[in-house]
């Protein structure tokens, strides 16, 4: 995947580590029988492992049963041990979150030589009701994917991700799943979430060499996950370990390999013309290095990762680059046997040059963006036992995205910012902080009451801070001019320059019917910002009633609440007051949102032999409102719906949107985010070598989604809409074989829909910034229900206005039987009919591997809007109407030949191809519109290399 | 034994992750005519069929007829955004009011719940647009769009546009009742004419300019509408 992209993506949407937080341990359960069956009492049980300082011994029960707890995911050494004799060795791998079944035989009569050697994968966790799959080192090192944690999880059965499914074109950063919007998941590295809260979107990456595993949970999670609809991944880093262990690698990648044109959409003139590919160059550079600094006591792990990026926007002729890197340090103190420390520190900064190309500003003109994201962590784990385990933890994160221009002054201005602002000369500046703190403690316990449990409660609060500061000096009052140039008189909004040139702006119209063009300059807003304080809890139970069958119990609380910039919480008033007079209606306030998420699931090992369960799960999930919903308390955005009055001197002066002057957004009475209720059933069953086979059933269905409805022209509320939702069902068959050292499989298929109300939801903004991905925040005017002020519209002759905006659905306070849901029909972007993914690699015996990724997506058609001539392509260059994607596929391949050295140190070189066959098939067009019938808008992205070498220690 | 709890599973999952086939109608384009109807309007919905009708207000639309399926579409040619193409039926009680729209399919009636708007005609009548050409010759049919332009209600004539005095009457035609209408150009010299119309209740067809008064310059509260007679065809 390009990389400039996700650097994009995650850069753009600034980061900010540190919601939920999420479990980094995993189990291991067995048995130990003799080679005729019978239980093995009182052997001894050693595990060495390259993420725990000493060795753990545990002896079998009578029943030959034993367990390790709350181990650090990787692959453990085993050796038991009865009577003084080694009676089997081998190795077990431990997953995230996960149970791994390993029974054993033990060999009483034989010697070393006739020992047999096992290893022992986590194939099928029968104490786990959810849908989760972890993927090893290994599994992704070996697959041809992105060097991204979220290119991984694109390989994942109901994960959409290889393409932008809401708007067409490449996928970036933040793949979709099950339904859910790209903005649904949570994101966690080594325990702490990662996505950003204001724009949930993945926030940081880390080096890739660097994880563990990844886990994720599609379906199914359980309470100590929260604070997502779509889906939790949770990656854990590698650390360091009693040996010194470390790599370094370079990679180069690029794009447009042979043919550098297609055909797409050219908006300029609505037909389809040869389109210069999108292109681009990066060299990368990966570091890693983990060790003892004091044997059993101290280790650290450190990973560096740099990165240029050279790119040419399709289409485009104008070049663009970036620098940046990720950087982290871990630090693990060994207190004693039972108490570790850990400190964790992240730096990752990022330079864009030129990052906006707007074609309304002149060529010459450059804006830079220089971005850090840094982030502390300290955690403290406390194990008296393997049984009992506290961990307790707090953080810092800043990150601060900094827009200034390079050039340009007031008669020439600037790069857009990535607001829509224009700057005017090197004086202005875009400057956005946000810090978050907070900490906050997670109890695992065992107990044997009435079968085993494994109980797991935590609590956390979390306190973030957004602040930005806009400088723009554009600050003189404009008045309209004549085709001359000339100053009719009529005087304008300030912080507006009209001009007669068409090159310098967008289309308008003056008082008197003749043709302007206008760009627009704001004042210096100075800083702005809200205070978001997220506090949650949960108590998760995993109790095994017997040894076939296992209940998951959970439950867990958010709680959200958010202040303006002056400390306070957001006014409310009742929807159904909106006929009332505004000085007359009942206000409140908005407080803190809380949000209680039960889960509840079963897993039954129905033969008792860890090889077929069935499950089922039902629970429901809250997302965040993120800082876009307190931030509407400031403004409408923090940009795009400043308003201007005047004061005493005459003046123009900022004033924020709950100004009750100034037709405010209002938020409605008991406004929540919006939450989803999930089911699903199955059965795996493990075949032959470790393989599962899983299928699967989902049903989901999310509501309470949040939107700004207008239900009059003067009256714009927040509210939970009850004409929004989503729905997503499924049926999914899946074969997986974990990654052995030699080979590893994950196969699946994928038959579902996803329907329900069309993008334009409110939890879907993006940074809050009015328009951006057509899928935010705006008064579209088509939810106005009030028949009265409908057929005003009519009557004067704007019923064609309605008309060009209708798609989202009106919405009536005063007769919920005129609620129209021609907006909540159709397919939703997020889903493919039909999904085959086949992922694997295998090393040949003499050191060569290859790795596959192969993607089926059926295509799908979804509604976005209707009537695109409304708008035209000179406006809305997106467009709005129905949506429909081709069935694409997508082969990637993966050779890599390891020199090895000895079983530390070898050198890699590999050779990864993207989109080997080049397809090239459209990956959105218009379907049913009037103008862009079956116009290619976006095609897959072009056939890519990636080069490197690796060398490990 | 798993092998029972798999079908158990399989046959219980499959109705609910069977893909939607239920008919849904979304939306009529546009959602707003005149009162004499005659307005060409879009119903989209999916899994509509080819066999489905409907009305507006209780009145069957007109000239209904299926979009022809693309073949591109494949099978999602039903799923999304299939439609259906007609003409709005006249409804005078309704001006001002919101009707229902009404589909049915193999007997099952689809209804878009007060979704249509009737609008009455302002005045007597109202021209909204003339279909004149750069140049006419004697006999062409120019159009007339707009709403209550009746034909045993309404007359026109042409106009000199240096006095004002009229030069020629005409007959409106009704093509679609007093919302599409033409008439002949009548036989006059060549040259430019200004075109009005009057009702028998002395009303006149509000955008049009009245050659009697003579602030025809202030063209903002009128659009004089000119045609330019050319015998020769001119350079059609």
């Amino acid at each position: 995947m390009n990389r400039m992209n996700s650097l994009l993506a995650v850069a753009l949407f600034a980061n900010l580590p540190a919601i939920a937080e999420a479990a980094e341990f995993g189990d291991i359960r067995g048995v130990l029988e003799d080679t005729d069956g019978m239980p093995v009492p009182n052997a001894e049980i050693t595990l060495k492992g390259p993420n725990v300082p000493m060795p753990r011994t545990e002896n079998t029960a009578e029943d030959g049963s034993f367990s390790f707890r709350n181990l650090p995911p990787g692959t453990y050494d085993v050796e038991v041990v009865f009577q003084g004799k080694v009676v089997t060795k081998g190795q077990v791998d431990v997953a995230l979150n996960a149970v791994t079944r390993a029974n054993l035989t033990a060999n009483l009569n034989a010697s070393d030589a006739t020992i047999d050697v096992f290893g022992v994968r986590p194939a099928m966790d029968t104490t786990s009701s959810a849908l989760s799959t972890s993927l090893s080192a290994e599994t992704i090192q070996n697959m041809p994917v992105g060097r991204t944690f979220t290119d991984v999880v694109n390989t994942l059965p109901g994960v959409y991700g290889r393409v932008d499914t809401q708007n067409g074109g490449g996928g970036g950063a933040n793949p979709s799943v099950r339904g859910e919007g790209q903005y649904g998941n949570n994101y966690t590295i080594d325990g702490i979430s990662v996505r950003d809260p204001a724009t949930n979107t993945v926030a940081q990456s880390v080096n890739f060499d660097a994880i563990e595993e990844v886990q994720v949970y599609t379906d199914g999670a359980p309470a100590e996950f929260g604070q997502f609809t779509g889906m939790a991944v949770n990656v854990s880093t590698k650390d360091g370990g009693n040996e010194h262990h470390g790599s370094a690698a370079i990679f180069y990648s690029q794009h447009a390999w042979f043919n550098k044109e297609y055909d797409i959409l050219d908006t300029s003139t609505g037909e389809e013309a040869a389109t210069t590919k999108r292109r681009f160059r990066s060299p990368n550079l990966a570091l890693t290095a983990g060790g003892p600094i004091i044997q059993d006591k101290l280790w650290y792990f450190a990973a560096l990762t740099t990165a240029y990026d050279w790119r040419i926007p399709e289409g485009g002729d104008t070049s663009l680059s970036s620098f940046g890197g990720q950087g982290m340090g871990k630090l693990t103190y060994f207190l004693n046997d039972t108490i570790s420390i850990r400190y964790n520190f992240t730096a990752a900064p990022d330079f864009f040059n030129n990052f906006d190309n707007d074609p309304l500003t002149n060529a010459e003109a450059q804006t830079d963006r220089r971005d850090m994201a840094m982030s502390h962590m300290l955690k403290v784990n406390i194990a008296p036992s393997q049984d009992t385990q506290l961990e307790v933890y707090g953080g810092l994160t800043q990150n601060t995205i900094n827009v200034v221009p390079v050039s340009g002054d007031a008669e020439t201005p600037s790069r857009r910012d990535f607001t829509g602002g224009l700057f005017d000369n090197a004086e202005d500046y875009d400057f956005n902080t946000r810090a978050r703190v907070g900490g906050g403690l997670r109890f695992t316990q065992f107990l044997n009451a009435a079968g085993e449990h494994r109980i797991k409660a935590g609590a956390d609060a979390w306190f973030l801070k957004f602040n930005r500061e806009l400088r723009h000096t554009g600050e003189t009052e404009i008045e309209w001019i004549d085709s001359d140039g000339n100053p009719t008189g009529e005087q304008t909004l300030v912080g507006t320059e009209y001009s007669a040139n068409p090159e310098e702006g967008y289309d308008c119209t003056q008082p008197d019917g003749s043709d302007c063009y206008y760009r627009e300059h704001w004042v210096n807003v100075g800083p702005l910002g809200n205070t978001v304080s997220t506090y949650s809890a949960f108590l998760q139970d995993d109790w095994t009633i017997a040894d076939q069958l296992t209940l998951n119990i959970g439950a867990r609380v958010d709680i959200e609440d958010g202040r303006n910039d002056e400390g306070n919480s957001p006014t409310t008033q009742l929807v159904d007051e909106f006929t009332v007079a505004p000085e007359e209606r009942e206000v409140g306030e908005l407080g803190a949102r809380v949000m209680p998420a039960p889960r509840v699931g079963f897993s039954w090992d129905v033969l008792g032999q860890g090889h077929t369960k069935v499950f089922a799960h039902a629970g429901r999930y809250y997302d965040l409102a993120g800082g876009d919903f307190w931030e509407w308390s400031n403004a409408r955005s923090s940009a795009g719906f400043v308003r201007y009055t005047r004061d005493a001197d005459g003046n123009w002066i900022w004033s924020n949107t709950q100004d009750p002057e100034g037709h405010p957004l209002i938020y409605a009475a008991g406004v929540k985010p919006a939450h989803m209720d999930k089911a699903i059933a199955g059965v795996e069953h493990v075949i032959a070598d470790e393989v599962v086979v899983s299928l699967r059933g989902i049903l989901s269905k999310t509501a309470n989604i949040p939107e700004d409805i207008d239900v009059n022209l003067d009256d714009w509320y927040i509210m939970n809409s009850p004409l929004k939702e989503r729905n997503y069902r499924g049926l999914e068959v899946a074969f997986q074989r974990r990654h052995d050292g030699n080979w590893g499989f994950y196969g699946s298929y994928t038959l579902s829909e996803s329907f329900g109300h069309t993008p334009g939801q409110f939890e879907l903004a993006s940074g809050a910034s009015s328009g951006s991905n057509g899928n935010n925040v705006g008064v579209y005017l088509d939810d106005i229900g009030e028949q009265a002020d409908r057929a005003f519209f009519y009557d004067v002759g704007y019923g064609w206005l309605l008309e060009g905006l209708k798609g989202l659905g009106r919405y009536s306070v005063t007769d919920d039987t005129y609620n129209d849901d021609g907006g909540f029909f159709g397919y939703l972007p997020y889903h493919s009919f039909h999904a085959l993914k086949l992922n694997g690699s295998y090393s040949l015996p003499f050191g060569t591997t290859l790795g596959l990724v192969y993607e089926f997506d059926s295509g799908h058609a979804w509604q976005k809007r209707t009537l695109i001539p409304f708008y035209g392509y000179d406006g809305m260059q997106e467009g709005r109407g129905t949506r429909f994607m081709p069935a694409s596929h997508y082969v990637d391949v993966r050779v890599a030949h390891m020199f090895e050295f000895d079983e530390h140190k070898s050198l890699e070189l590999s050779l990864d191809i993207f989109n080997m066959p080049g397809f090239k098939a459209p990956i959105t067009y218009f379907e049913n519109d009037t103008v862009g019938f079956g116009k290619v808008m976006f095609r897959q992205s072009p056939r890519g290399i990636r080069a490197g070498v690796k060398m490990r220690y | 034994m798993y092998r029972h709890f798999t079908l158990l599973l399989v046959a219980g999952m499959l109705p609910a992750c069977k893909l939607a086939t239920e008919p849904r109608l979304v939306s009529i384009d546009p959602d707003y005519a005149y009162t004499d109807g005659c307005t060409d309007v879009t119903i989209s919905g999916a899994r509509l069929g080819t066999e489905a009708t409907a009305s507006i207000g209780g009145n069957p639309i007109e000239g209904w007829a299926a979009a022809e399926e693309d073949p591109t579409r494949g099978e999602h040619a039903q799923d999304v955004g299939f439609k259906y193409y007609g003409v709005s039926p006249a409804n005078y009680e309704a001006g001002g009011t919101f009707v229902d729209v009404d589909l049915t399919i193999d007997d099952v009636t689809l209804t878009l719940d007060r979704g249509f708007y009737y609008l009455a005609c302002p005045g007597d009548f109202m021209v909204e647009a003339i279909g004149v050409g750069e140049t006419n010759v004697v006999g062409d049919a120019i159009g007339v769009f707009g709403c209550g332009i009746d034909e045993a209600e309404v007359t026109g004539g042409l106009y000199s546009v240096t006095d004002f005095t009229q030069v020629a009457s005409f007959d409106i035609v009704s093509d679609c009742r007093g919302a599409i209408t033409h008439f002949e150009v009548p036989d006059v010299a060549d040259g430019t004419y200004l075109v009005y119309m009057t009702h028998s209740n002395g009303g006149s067809g509000g955008m049009l300019c009245d050659p009697s008064d003579t602030g025809l310059d202030t063209a903002t509260v009128c659009a004089p509408t000119y045609i330019t007679i050319d015998s020769s065809g001119g350079a059609r």
